[in-house]
């Protein structure tokens, strides 16, 4: 078995080598699979949408990594394709629901009240109510500076946005759901 | 807790004091028993300086869970290889030798089944409809100019606001419950369906003069009472 320890340079290597493909990709996935499962659970809110993309997100890797330049750090790279996968996940779950409700906190409390896996009270569930209602580019750089606690150069990396862009969506995002929240 | 972090916080409190309070409760969001495996305690710690916190620290608003990533890895190896098995969204064999006697087949099957469920008060040909329509226009443009010239109050606009008034629907159903007994052959005998039914120059359309002549000269009171 390879260590998931390994520098990323030395996994991507033995991925690219076919005796050792199998075992260095089964490193790379416990290595990062925990801080992409929670980006996208906290994306996602239901642990069963969060396992459903996080696997496809590693199919995609799996797929990809061949053609992995690595002029960008390998977990921004992994992180962007959650974030896409998540993307494309919840545009999907849109279409299927009745209602256009764009920002679709109110089916958000009810689903997240009905999910086993979630503990929290009203006041949590409203955040994620409140976190819910930002424009979609706010509420990822709100959950990836909070919750991942990725730095604004990382961010920008993974979300092909400049620096200074990124500071006002998280400025932004902050205010919008304090709003939210006197308001509620 | 990294000075960035700390910064972070800081600004937080100031700048939205609900927002901050709200986050410093526990994580509420709970990954199935069994989910993460025992490898918690094998996680790497990462050497950039953004990810060196222990992610198995209760007091972190995140619970991380044992047994989801029990054996993840094999479940997504195996997950490819079926995908590889299968062609991954490939085609079978043969599928384009195969097809277009699949595409007449499909065909043969969807004409037999029109023409046995063949309804005539539901015929669906166009020509079939154009048919309906054009027998209920006239029947409908006789009924309406000949009211509005017994009681005097016609005008043009009167008559054509009747018309467009009924729609296609109405003056098909009218006909599937008047003219039951008259098939397409039969109404294909009374109108030419080759001719320009339908004249482009609406001077050429039923002048209003002809018609109230046609009516009053070649039908008695009886017979415009009874459409009445």
């Amino acid at each position: 078995m390879i260590s998931e320890n390994l520098p990323d340079e030395k996994l991507i290597r033995l991925f690219k080598a076919e005796a050792t493909r199998e075992a260095a990709f089964a490193a790379i996935i416990r290595k990062y699979q925990e801080r992409l499962y929670w980006h996208l659970r906290r994306m996602l809110h239901i642990h069963e949408d969060a396992d459903d993309v996080l696997q496809n997100t590693f199919i995609k890797v799996w797929k990809n990594l061949d053609k992995f330049r690595e002029d960008a750090r390998l977990y921004t790279w992994l992180y962007r394709i959650a974030t896409n996968e998540a993307l494309t996940h919840i545009n999907k779950e849109k279409k299927h629901r009745s209602g256009s409700i764009d920002n679709d906190e109110l089916g958000l409390a009810e689903r997240l009240r009905a999910d086993e896996y979630f503990d929290g009270d009203e006041a949590a569930i409203k955040l994620q109510e409140a976190i819910a209602q930002l424009p979609e580019k706010q509420k990822l750089v709100f959950n990836m500076r909070y919750f991942q606690e990725l730095k604004y150069d990382e961010l920008s990396e993974i979300l092909e946005t400049s620096v200074g862009a990124l500071k006002a969506s998280y400025h932004h995002a902050v205010k919008k759901i304090e709003q939210y929240l006197k308001s509620a | 807790m990294t000075t960035d972090i700390k910064n972070r916080n800081e600004e937080l409190k100031r700048k939205a004091p609900r927002l901050a309070a709200l986050l410093q409760s526990e994580n509420p969001f709970r990954i199935p028993e069994g989910y993460f495996e025992d490898n918690l305690k094998n996680l790497p710690i990462l050497t950039s300086e953004t990810f060196d916190k222990d992610i198995t620290d209760s007091k972190k608003s995140f619970n991380l869970p044992e047994s989801y990533f029990k054996n993840l890895d094999n479940r997504i190896l195996s997950r490819i290889k079926e995908l590889e098995k299968s062609g991954g969204g490939g085609i079978p064999e043969d599928y384009f030798e195969t097809l277009p006697a699949m595409i007449i087949n499909k065909i043969h099957k969807e004409e037999k089944a029109d023409n046995s469920n063949r309804n005539v008060g539901r015929i669906r040909t166009i020509r079939s409809r154009i048919v309906k329509v054009m027998a209920a226009a006239a029947v409908l443009t006789g009924l309406v100019l000949s009211y509005g010239i017994l009681t005097q109050q016609s005008s043009e606009d009167d008559v054509l606001a009747g018309l467009n008034s009924v729609s296609t629907s109405d003056l098909e159903s009218y006909l599937s419950n008047q003219l039951d007994h008259l098939d397409e052959d039969e109404l294909n005998t009374v109108i030419d369906l080759n001719a320009d039914i339908i004249p482009d120059d609406e001077k050429e359309w039923i002048n209003e003069d002809e018609l109230e002549k046609f009516i009053l000269d070649d039908m008695d009171n009886a017979t415009i009472e009874d459409l009445l």
